[in-house]
């Protein structure tokens, strides 16, 4: 996916000079590199500084900058300037000011939404930031949604998110690196940790990693996830990505980093466990009782929502004997009508769920309903009547299609879901042997897998005295003295 | 092979013990007894266990004097490299066979309770490719799942032994000395190779998280393996009556046909995933084991290559015995006569060579 | 490991599955057999199934013309092969799953040969040990033709339910099953009991006796539209081979003596009321106490002492005796009581030593504890020491309750006023 376009070469030559001092000179350099007028949103303002009497030009893309903070603090005060003496710090009244030589920088600046302001016989060019990136504002969590929490989600600027985090985590040990990742299209990607808690060796190897991307431009996390992950073909994610500031700031309190990118509204955490992914941020916010309750119903959906169609299938092919009387009777009537074997008709219904869903997500909203009401009424009602499936096919696939909702984290969700086709294969060829099988083979590799170091299903196996035991249920909070240790945090008491 | 980041703890460790050594209630190793020991086949674990007792603690010191070297080394260290080599090998040539005969049989189980139709061939290397592939991924990983399976395991064993409450009679354990004390104590002798692998597992030693796992691990392992098997050959007793004990093949399975919950008529197929669990588990850790032997004994570096060699092989031999309920019931019988000496013997012998060598002063 | 060697090994095991599956069944296709009876006929067995039609009660508009079983009989050489045969007859193939009865005739079950074609059962893998032996008077293939319940259309539910709630009256031994036909014949030490039924008009075989406490289908006078199939008493087997038949009474008897069977029972009883041979009373037993079995084998003969102590509850009183407020009366009928079943408990018990040689109520397992050693036990052969020894049987009745209102009205004085 390396789309490299040849870039001319006497662009690239010009790109890594200086800029000259003459003030034409520079301007001419910068209107070919930005094409202009071809290119309508670059604004150029030229003035004279009557002050120091040198003339200037201002040099930005009106598109992405505060054009009030342009005009009020930084044209208005150099035109007003009466001091002679002045430097140009001491009369824009903005934040930061850089200065920079290399038109490879300012290029770079003005790109990211600063105003670059050029001085006769000036070798340096000031840069003003005055980014103004239109964004959307922050809304509710759409994907992972709680009863009882905040309900706040990521947007798409990055300060935004930081601030984010921050109003949970004011802590000044709380660092937000950058590092730049791609060529073309300069994309920075913010690595979050709390330094007194991550693991250096952790830390070192994500930039490590990170620096080991290649490519010309990067879209989103959701793409940088991809390039930073284990293993990219495994059928289970080792990293989170998600769009709540609140279950990022509990990862970045165990230890955990966070990676950030403008044009994503969510953050990738890692190292993280099979629990992790299990578990929802609701599961603590719910009292002792409930939480665990809520952690159960969670089992027994993620059992379901594998196994049900491979066990359905398995029992009525190699060991109707299980089935009590009346039932195997039932079934064997109905199925007398029906043209398919079991198989079949799973894998249809199936197939048809998936394709409910996926149309579900993808439906303009004005006809959403419709589409529901009518996808009900195929596979349920007239599936059933005209003899194509079996009326208990339809509700062990619906009740296995609906337990996979109950598993919030939208990666875990596919996994289980592929993972479903594999049983129901296995249980075709060889009943029950053929998914305790697959389940063994399938909890071994989550076994020999790791997230970044951290054995994919801690704390269960290897076990970590004061880990805490978080896996199927949990402790009351107020007995919960350590942090998980195997993120291996500098600090391992929580009070 | 072993690219894990960590050791095995006491908990997985025992976890193996108690799956490894507890599943021989549900193949024909109490038929065995019942054969020779009629109804006093529920003495044979106890007994066996106290009579290996001393055998295991020498064990354990040898084991733990020699804290940095593993069991390979120790026996080289021992015996010298001649007779060293030798007896690893005869420890591999045994091991070997035991999973020969122990895999033939429980596809004999699955394939005479559950897949009557399937050709054996099928079900024993679809059993041996799924322990093959998990033998693969190490000892570390081996353990942790079987922690991981342990408690849906001895639930469901649990449960069904209790689903029996009611059925039997407690007189069936009388005469209680049964075929006579002779028999009871020759018996106990010649059977106690039930619990020998505790020595096989010695080879995990590298792989623990200190020599003390070892000794902690058997300490709570053992009484629970006791309590457990003479509980369930009692219940099979209870159940079935010696004369009718002694004719089933695999009692425990022959139970699970019997028993009913309400409308839940056959719950067979219900017990089975769990039970087959275990025995992926077994067959997993015997496999493992026997590639570390092969790399310390052939001195080969990665064993993994001879994983299909390994199979195949025990699937023919496996399979060439005619017919396999009367064969390999004997075979094990014998076989079991054969290897209880031994596991007696040797941890005097280790324990004899290591004393007048002087290591326990030193080390 | 290579590239080339994984695809290798992915191919070969895809090529294991694309070689069919063997245990593979489809629902539709089987016939679900829940009864089967084996009869004799010259040298082999003639088998009949009771087939089940899982379509029937399934149509939505209840159409009536979907028939709820059906039956199929043949002759074949032993069980074994008896499927095969059958799907020459049966139009699906033919499983054992549902199979809870086996019907076998009184004739077939009283030959020496008998043994030797139950075993086939063992041999079959569909076969569960809890199947119940029914012995039939007649022929298991007249007594399944003959099959036609009114109430209840699905055989399956019909068996179970019946066998299930006769146990319950004791009227049938409760460890019946396949699974201790094979345990008792193979242990050797007692005798084993199967229900006993028949689908005949005229009923089970009259006993000597009081023909009162009888329930056979003649005493009772079946009428109206009903299933014709009765549930009475047992057969004896000795060594695998029928040799007796107890009545139903002898039946309850037999259930109060063993002490090893379940306790959900609900046994009713009728005894003559003391105070007026006409009526009867009819109470109901249970045996909240376990009895006591007392085995002295180190005289000669051996005794053996049982005491049962039975709760008795008094449900009718038609002579209208005053027993709320006598305690006379209630000694007088306690006593009455006691002494009756003392009778019939000896009667039956010399029964089971003359005519059978053995006792059908697990009475060896008790001995078991006097003997340390099998060999000793064996030496002493309790199948051949029973008939010898002294029985002893003794009853102890408690009075339960009376009746949900225990007091009755004083006849006498109704009367008089007449």
């Amino acid at each position: 996916m390396k789309d490299r376009i040849v870039i001319n070469k006497s662009d690239k030559q010009n790109i890594n000079r200086p800029i000259s001092p003459q003030l034409s000179k520079s301007l001419e350099a910068f209107k070919a590199i930005y094409s202009f007028p071809t290119n309508q949103d670059i604004a150029i303002r030229e003035l004279t500084i009557s002050s120091l009497n040198k003339r200037a030009f201002l040099f930005f893309i009106k598109t992405i900058t505060d054009v009030t903070t342009i005009d009020q603090d930084i044209i208005k005060p150099l035109l007003k300037n009466k001091e002679k003496d002045a430097s140009i710090e001491q009369i824009i009244v903005t934040p930061s000011i850089k200065k920079e030589k290399l038109t490879k920088s300012i290029v770079e600046k003005i790109n990211n939404g600063n105003a670059a302001l050029f001085i006769q016989d000036d070798s340096q060019a000031y840069l003003i930031d005055c980014a103004k990136f239109k964004e959307r504002g922050i809304e509710r969590s759409e994907n992972e949604i709680v009863i009882k929490g905040p309900k706040e989600t990521f947007v798409e600027g990055v300060s935004t998110n930081i601030s984010l985090i921050r109003k949970k985590i004011k802590n000044e040990n709380l660092v937000f690196e950058t590092t730049t990742i791609s060529e073309r299209a300069h994309d920075e990607v913010f690595i979050g940790y709390v330094k007194n808690l991550a693991n250096d060796t952790l830390i070192k190897e994500v930039k490590k990693r990170l620096n080991k991307i290649d490519i010309d431009s990067l879209q989103n996390l959701a793409i940088l996830e991809q390039y930073l992950e284990d293993r990219p073909r495994s059928v289970y994610p080792t990293i989170l990505y998600t769009e709540r500031p609140d279950r990022t700031c509990t990862f970045l309190e165990r230890g955990c980093v966070v990676l950030l990118m403008n044009n994503s509204a969510d953050a990738l955490i890692l190292p993280i466990t099979f629990w992790d992914l299990f578990h929802s941020a609701e599961d603590e916010y719910l009292r002792f009782l409930n939480g665990n309750f809520t952690r159960f119903i969670r089992l027994i959906a993620f059992l379901i929502t594998v196994h049900i169609s491979a066990v359905y299938i398995a029992i009525t092919t190699f060991h109707p004997e299980m089935i009590p009387t009346d039932l195997l009777l039932a079934i064997s009537a109905t199925k007398a009508k029906v043209p398919f074997t079991p198989i079949i008709e799973i894998l249809l219904m199936e197939i048809a769920f998936e394709l409910i869903r996926e149309a579900g997500l993808r439906v303009p909203l004005p006809i959403g309903p419709t589409i529901g009401i009518v996808g009900a009424l195929i596979l349920g009602q007239a599936a059933v009547q005209a003899n194509i499936v079996s009326p208990i096919v339809v509700i062990i696939v619906a009740l296995g299609a609906l337990s996979s909702f109950v598993i919030g984290d939208i990666g875990l969700n596919f996994s289980f879901r592929i993972s479903r086709f594999i049983f129901i294969v296995l249980a075709y060829f060889f009943g029950l042997y053929g998914i305790v099988a697959v389940f063994m083979v399938l909890v071994i590799y989550l076994l020999s897998i790791t997230s970044f170091g951290v054995p994919y299903l801690s704390p269960q196996t290897p076990s970590y005295l004061g880990s805490g035991q978080d896996t199927v249920h949990r402790k009351l909070l107020t007995k919960r003295y350590y942090r998980p240790k195997y993120f291996k945090p500098k600090d391992t008491t929580r009070s | 092979m072993d690219k894990a980041n960590y050791k095995i703890g006491t908990k997985e460790f025992v976890a193996t013990m108690l799956l490894i050594i507890g599943i021989s209630v549900s193949d024909d190793t109490s038929a065995i007894l019942f054969q020779t020991m009629k109804n006093t086949a529920w003495m044979q674990p106890i007994l066996s266990a106290i009579i290996i007792i001393i055998p295991l603690i020498l064990l354990i010191k040898v084991v733990n004097v020699y804290k940095d070297k593993d069991m390979s080394e120790i026996i080289i260290h021992l015996f010298g490299k001649y007779i060293g080599s030798f007896t690893l090998f005869a420890l591999w040539v045994l091991l070997t066979i035991r999973i020969i005969i122990e895999s033939a049989i429980y596809t004999n189980i699955i394939e005479t309770m559950f897949y009557s139709k399937t050709p054996p061939i099928v079900i024993y290397i679809f059993l041996m490719v799924v322990c093959g592939y998990i033998a693969i991924k190490g000892a570390v990983h081996i353990t942790s799942i079987a922690w991981v399976v342990l408690p849906a395991i001895k639930i469901s064993f649990l449960t069904s032994l209790l689903l029996t409450i009611g059925y039997g009679n407690l007189n069936f354990l009388f005469p209680i000395l049964g075929p006579g004390e002779k028999v009871i104590m020759k018996e106990s002798f010649l059977k106690a190779s039930i619990y020998i692998d505790f020595l096989f597992l010695c080879f995990l030693l590298p792989y623990l998280k200190n020599r003390n796992v070892f000794q902690k691990a058997s300490r709570i392992a053992l009484p629970i393996l006791i309590v457990e098997l003479a509980i369930a050959f009692i219940i099979f007793l209870i159940f079935f009556d010696y004369s009718a004990a002694k004719l089933q093949n695999f009692p425990y399975h022959e139970i699970l046909r019997y028993i009913h919950v309400g409308f839940l008529t056959n719950m067979e197929s219900f017990f089975f995933p769990f039970w087959l669990m275990a025995t992926f588990v077994r067959f997993s850790i015997y496999i493992y084991i026997n590639l570390h032997i092969v790399r310390k004994v052939f001195k080969i570096e990665r064993t993994e290559f001879l994983m299909p060699g390994l199979l195949a092989l025990v699937i023919l031999i496996g399979l060439i015995p005619d017919s396999p309920s009367f064969t390999l019931f004997n075979m094990k019988l014998h076989y079991f006569n054969i290897l209880s000496p031994i596991f007696i013997v040797f941890p005097f012998l280790l324990w004899i060579v290591a004393y007048s060598k002087g290591d326990f002063k030193s080390g | 490991m290579g590239k080339s060697l994984q695809r290798f090994t992915l191919l070969v095991t895809t090529l294991l599955f694309l070689s069919g599956c063997w245990n593979q069944v489809e629902l539709d296709k089987i016939a679900y057999v829940v009864a089967m009876g084996i009869d004799k006929e010259d040298d082999k067995i003639r088998i009949t199934y009771l087939i089940v039609n899982p379509e029937y009660g399934t149509q939505p508009t209840g159409s009536s013309d979907v028939e709820p079983f059906a039956i199929f009989s043949f002759v074949a050489d032993d069980l074994a092969i008896a499927k095969n045969i059958a799907n020459t007859i049966v139009n699906k193939t033919v499983s054992y799953y549902i199979l809870n009865q086996v019907l076998i005739s009184e004739e077939i079950a009283q030959t020496d040969e008998f043994i030797h074609w139950l075993y086939d059962m063992t041999k079959i893998t569909e076969v569960r040990k809890d199947l119940e032996l029914i012995i039939t008077k007649e022929l298991a293939y007249d007594y399944l033709t003959k099959f036609n319940p009114a109430l209840e259309k699905r055989p399956y539910k019909l068996f179970r339910e019946m066998i299930r709630r006769n146990k319950e009256s004791a009227f049938i031994p409760s460890n019946s099953e396949l699974f201790y036909y094979l345990r008792i014949t193979e242990t050797d030490n007692d005798l084993y009991l199967a229900v006993y039924s028949t689908n005949e008009q005229d009923g089970v075989q009259k006993p000597s006796g009081d023909h009162r406490f009888h329930y056979d289908k003649e005493e009772i006078k079946v009428k109206g539209t009903t299933n014709k199939a009765q549930y009475l008493g047992s057969a004896v087997f000795k060594k695998g081979k029928m040799i007796g038949h107890l009545t139903e009474q002898e039946t309850i008897l037999s259930t109060i003596l063993n002490e090893n069977l379940r306790g959900d029972q609900n046994i009713y009883k009728s005894f003559t009321d003391p105070f007026n041979e006409q009526y009867t009373i009819t109470t109901k037993m249970d045996i909240l106490k376990k009895s006591s079995i007392n085995l002295d084998l180190d005289k000669t003969p051996s005794t053996i002492d049982v005491e049962i102590p039975l709760t008795i509850s008094v449900l009718t009183n038609h002579t209208m005796v005053d027993y709320y407020h006598d305690e006379k009366k209630r000694q007088e009928l306690k006593k009455h009581i006691e002494d009756s079943l003392q009778k019939e408990f000896t009667q039956f018990i010399k029964r089971t030593q003359e005519e059978f040689k053995g006792e059908p109520f697990g009475w060896s397992l008790d001995a078991r504890r006097h003997f340390r050693t099998n060999q000793q036990f064996e030496k002493f052969n309790w199948m051949e020491s029973y008939p010898k020894m002294d029985v002893r049987v003794k009853v102890k009745v408690k009075f339960g309750s009376f009746g949900r209102q225990a007091d009755v009205l004083d006849i006498r004085k109704v009367r008089e006023k007449e």
